[in-house]
Order: structure tokens, then C-alpha cells, then sequence
């Protein structure tokens, strides 16, 4: 049974059948990539990001290419969290696979109103926390940006909420490592990085920004080398896990960012070009932990940080 | 925002590349897959690369669906980085598509006199609908906007069909001197259909829409947005809602919308 365990690997108290999950905003609430393929191939779902209210997001132009990249800036569309337990849940709770709700707020309250309503919801198997968004209360600097506010948001979801814990960190930050390490003593269970750095594109035939948010957020290959740096800098920072995630687009991608220390990794654009990119990438990364000759793939994470 | 269809992800091959106008090429792909399940209105997604630049898929309006040869083709200009690298696609290559996507045109139980308006590009999509809408017995109008003489493209296909073409340019090389909007206001004054259907620039639908509102015309439009997944996962394909502040996302909800339910 060797070969079914080899791709089992653990964040928290999480059991994931597979390191690969979904980013954030890339899988929707997972219905869509369900008809192309088995999504129980996956190690869990990690749906769109859930705030209080429902919000309509941005307006104007919202995707724009970049070199290798996309820049987008959705600006948090979803139903809500009302709408999302009615709505999306059902379906969700049928899979077999962990679902890790990504959730948003604009103050504390709304963070810790979002973990206490998210935690007596069956078949919601952890929470993932954007602190990218904005602190309205604060100048609208986002909660991300500084230790002191990132543990505050940590530590809020953690007062409500019996559930693991994974919080994603911005990378538009000067010193992430600093910021892992400020949720991780107020009791975040793993981190995952990094969000979109922030960027822009103007449009030179109408000489202004393309997107109608001004600015979005860029993601794609183009941000591979920076993720991948930042997960090596957090690992050697923290000991909870790590989830990794920033243009993975192969199995070597996928490799590189274990080796750098991440137990799990996710994908995201990756999936807009290639909808069935995540079985792929699962066939390649098997193959290789194979041919590396481990039990588990856990026993590849960080190898690369040896002397 | 749910998939009306379980798309195919294909790597279909390449049988035949035509230059059709000025700089107006038709690219046909064999795949008995998107070809069987495929309705007018409907859209592939085509990656125009294996590398990672350009990186996102170019969604294209089907421009024909033919369920005998087992192929469907698409009707594109060269206008970025993605279209010139589908340009160069040649007999034989495979090109990863995926497909059939989005919410194509209703049609069913439509009869007597139906009005088509295409400006520019927009003239993709009208080949398959007028096919459909001529065997079933319609009787069918197609207003076409060109900038040039030029670019024009279908017009001897579709009048193959049956259909009635009038072209419209500002250069006075078709049948009427003006926009596709002076040549709709004049049609409409002399005529009357029972359906519109439109495809073409934002501005365009825009008006047209205007023009059927006061005709009490019932309107189809295709609408054009940049897309990511086209499988209305990004949500970056927004169209504003005629009611309420939300959106509709163009790729899932879309590419086709009743004009009324729309924010043009």
C-alpha cells in the first residue's frame, strides 16, 4: 500500500489525501471543475474567498494579461455567507475531500462574525484567512501589511473558532517571514502564501489603467521565483505548516516549493489555462516521489534548505 | 453561474486555414466532440500557446458547426499576441481548445421574419444561427457593418443560405452609406421581424438595443469581454444586470443575453 500512501500528507490536524489543493478564487465553489474532472483527486477543495455580506465586486474591467501572468481584481465577489451554507454547501459536504473556506472581512468584527458562523456548519473543514483585504477602520491598510494587525485578525478568527487555522499572507510586505511568525504565536495552525502581488497595466491608446480597480492582483508563472523565495524565508521562520502556492504550473514547480519547505501546495491560474492541470501535476509529482525512493512525500518538504 | 454543458478539453487538429477578407481568417479544428454538442451562439476557448506567453486562452464565437465533417471553425482577425500566434497554425497542427462553452442564442419556435446585425468581428456567430433559422423556415435579414469593402467577410455563404445580406459602410462601398445603425433605423421604418439577434462592438449593441426597444423588437445580443477561464470559475467576464447593481459573468451566463436582461 505504499503507493497509496506516498502522496498523504498532513497540515494542522488536516488529513489530505494529496499535497495539491486549490487556490483561493481559482476553483469557484468547485461545481464548475467538477464536471471535468474527479475532484476526490484532490488533497482538499479551498473555495472562493466568503465575506459577511454579499458583494458584487469591482466594477469595469477586471482581468488584464501580463508577461506570463494575469493580473485581475475581482474585488470579492460572492454571495455572502448566508448564501454560500445554502447554496454551495450541500454540494460541497457530498465530496469526500476536505473544503477549506477562505474567508475575508474589512473589520475584526466581520472576521470574528464570519469564524463563529463558520464553525457550527458541518462539512467545513478549516478556514483560510485573507488578510490581503483592507482594514477600513485603519486607514483601509490592509490587515496583512503589519505584524500587529495581521495577529490581530489571527487572533480574533482564533477566539471563535474551534477550526484549523491557515492564514494567508500577503506578499506585499517587506518582511513576510516577520508577519508568519506574528500568526503563528496567536495561534494560526499553518500559513498559506503568497496572494497576488499587487500590479498594474495602462491601456497607452486611452492613457489610463486598464482595470477599473486601478490596480489588481498578479499572479501566473511571472510570480514563481518571489513565491517560491518567500516560502523558503517563512520556513526557516516558523514551524507550523506552510501551504505554497504563487504560479505553480508543473510538477517541478510543485517539487520546488516542497522542497523549499511547503507540506502542501496550491494551484491557481494555472487551472484557468489548463482546467484539468491538477491531476496532471498529481501523475508528475507521484512519479517523482517514486523515483526518489521516499514512503511518504512529506520526506521531500524542506530538503532543499540542507547544508 | 453553471456550465449548460460538460465542455471537451481537446487537442484538435487543424484542417484547414483560410484567409477570407483582409486580414480575416477562418481557422477550422476537427473534433466530433464540439462538433456534435455545439449550438450557434456557443464559444471555444483556444490556447494560443503550450509555453506560458501569451498565457490565457483567446475565447472565439463559433463560426461554423458542422456536425457531418465533424469540425467547427472559428472567424478571427489578428489583433494581439494571441491571435498572431494562432495565425500561424497550420493543416495538421493541434490546437488545445475547449469546448463547447457558454450560453448560445434561443431559437427554438421561431418563425416568419427574423433580423440579424453584425458590425465588424461580429459577423462570426451569424453563419451558424442563419443556418438553423433557414431550415427551419425563416425568413432571414442580415444587416453587416464593414469598415471597408475589404474587410467584409460570409456574405456569399450567407446568402448561400438564403439569407438577405445589406452591407453598411461609412466609405460607401456597401449597399448603404452609413453605420449598421442608420441602416437598421432605415430597415426598421420599412419592415418588420419577429426576433432580432446582434453581434458586434459594445457602442454598437448599444444603440441597436435602443432602436428594438422602441420597434417593441425582442432582442438577442452576443456579447464580447476578456476572459480567464471561460468556465465561470474567475468571475472576470462581467456584464452590468439591467436590474439590480449585480453582474452577469459573460463566459457562463453569457456569451448570448435577452438584450433586456442587460446593461449595455
Amino acid at each position: 500500500m505504499a503507493s497509496q500512501s506516498l502522496m498523504q500528507t498532513k497540515i494542522a490536524s488536516l488529513s489530505l489525501q494529496s499535497p495539491l489543493l486549490t487556490a483561493s478564487g481559482t476553483c469557484g465553489y468547485s461545481q464548475e471543475f467538477g464536471r471535468l474532472f474527479d475532484l476526490n483527486h484532490l488533497g482538499a477543495i479551498v473555495v472562493k474567498g466568503i465575506t459577511l455580506a454579499p458583494r458584487r465586486g469591482n466594477l469595469g474591467t477586471r482581468l488584464v494579461e501580463s508577461p506570463a501572468g494575469l493580473i485581475n481584481s475581482i474585488g470579492l465577489e460572492n454571495p455572502g455567507v448566508e448564501d454560500f451554507i445554502s447554496g454551495e454547501m450541500p454540494f460541497l459536504r457530498q465530496q469526500k475531500i476536505p473544503v477549506i473556506v477562505n474567508i475575508s472581512g474589512n473589520t475584526l468584527e466581520e472576521y470574528g462574525a464570519l469564524a463563529a458562523r463558520l464553525n457550527e456548519v458541518a462539512g467545513v473543514s478549516a478556514l483560510e484567512v485573507n488578510i490581503s483585504c483592507p482594514n477600513v477602520k485603519q486607514g483601509g491598510m490592509a490587515f496583512g501589511a503589519n505584524c500587529e494587525s495581521a495577529a490581530a485578525a489571527t487572533r480574533v478568527v482564533r477566539e471563535h473558532s474551534t477550526l484549523p487555522l491557515i492564514v494567508k499572507l500577503s506578499p506585499n510586505v517587506t518582511d513576510i517571514a516577520a508577519i508568519a511568525k506574528s500568526v503563528e504565536a496567536e495561534g494560526a495552525d499553518a500559513v498559506s502564501l503568497i496572494n497576488t502581488l499587487l500590479g498594474m497595466a495602462i491601456d497607452v491608446d486611452k492613457q489610463r489603467p486598464v482595470l477599473g480597480n486601478i490596480m489588481g492582483g498578479l499572479s501566473g508563472p511571472a510570480i514563481k521565483p518571489v513565491a517560491l523565495r518567500m516560502v523558503w524565508q517563512v520556513f526557516k521562520a516558523v514551524k507550523i505548516p506552510i501551504v505554497g502556492m504563487g504560479g505553480i504550473s508543473s510538477w517541478q514547480d510543485a517539487a520546488e516549493f516542497i522542497l523549499a519547505g511547503a507540506a502542501a501546495v496550491a494551484i491557481g491560474t494555472a487551472s484557468f489555462v489548463n482546467p484539468i492541470i491538477i491531476p496532471e501535476i498529481h501523475r508528475g509529482l507521484k512519479l517523482y516521489a517514486e523515483k526518489q525512493g521516499v514512503r511518504n512525500i512529506a520526506e521531500l518538504r524542506g530538503l532543499a534548505h540542507q547544508s | 453561474m453553471r456550465l449548460v454543458t460538460t465542455p471537451h478539453l481537446v487537442q484538435a487538429p487543424v484542417v484547414e486555414h483560410q484567409v477570407v477578407a483582409k486580414e480575416v481568417r477562418r481557422l477550422t479544428l476537427y473534433s466530433p466532440q464540439i462538433a456534435l454538442d455545439a449550438m450557434p451562439g456557443q464559444f471555444i476557448n483556444v490556447r494560443p500557446s503550450s509555453g506560458h506567453d501569451p498565457l490565457l486562452r483567446r475565447p472565439f464565437s463559433l463560426n461554423r458547426i458542422d456536425s457531418r465533417a465533424q469540425t467547427v471553425s472559428i472567424l478571427y482577425k489578428v489583433v494581439g499576441r494571441g491571435t498572431e500566434h494562432i495565425s500561424h497554425h497550420q493543416v495538421g497542427d493541434k490546437v488545445d481548445t475547449i469546448g463547447p462553452l457558454g450560453r448560445g442564442f434561443s431559437i427554438s419556435g421561431l418563425r416568419g421574419k427574423l433580423l440579424l446585425v453584425a458590425g465588424g468581428m461580429g459577423i462570426a456567430p451569424m453563419y451558424p444561427l442563419a443556418s438553423k433559422l433557414c431550415a427551419s423556415g425563416a425568413s432571414v435579414t442580415c444587416l453587416y457593418g464593414v469598415r471597408c469593402a475589404e474587410d467584409q467577410a460570409e456574405v456569399r455563404e450567407l446568402a448561400e443560405l438564403g439569407v438577405k445580406v445589406v452591407t453598411a459602410s461609412e466609405d460607401g462601398c456597401g449597399a448603404y452609406q452609413g453605420t449598421v445603425a442608420g441602416l437598421l433605423a432605415a430597415t426598421l421604418g420599412e419592415e418588420s421581424f419577429s426576433q432580432a439577434f446582434a453581434c458586434g462592438p459594445q457602442t454598437m449593441l448599444a444603440v441597436v438595443k435602443e432602436m428594438c426597444v422602441k420597434a417593441c423588437l425582442p432582442l438577442q445580443v452576443s456579447v464580447e469581454s476578456m476572459m480567464a477561464c471561460g468556465l465561470g470559475v474567475c468571475l472576470g467576464c462581467t456584464c452590468p444586470r439591467a436590474e439590480g447593481d449585480m453582474f452577469w459573468h459573460v463566459c457562463a451566463d453569457g456569451p448570448v443575453f435577452s438584450a433586456q436582461e442587460v446593461s449595455l
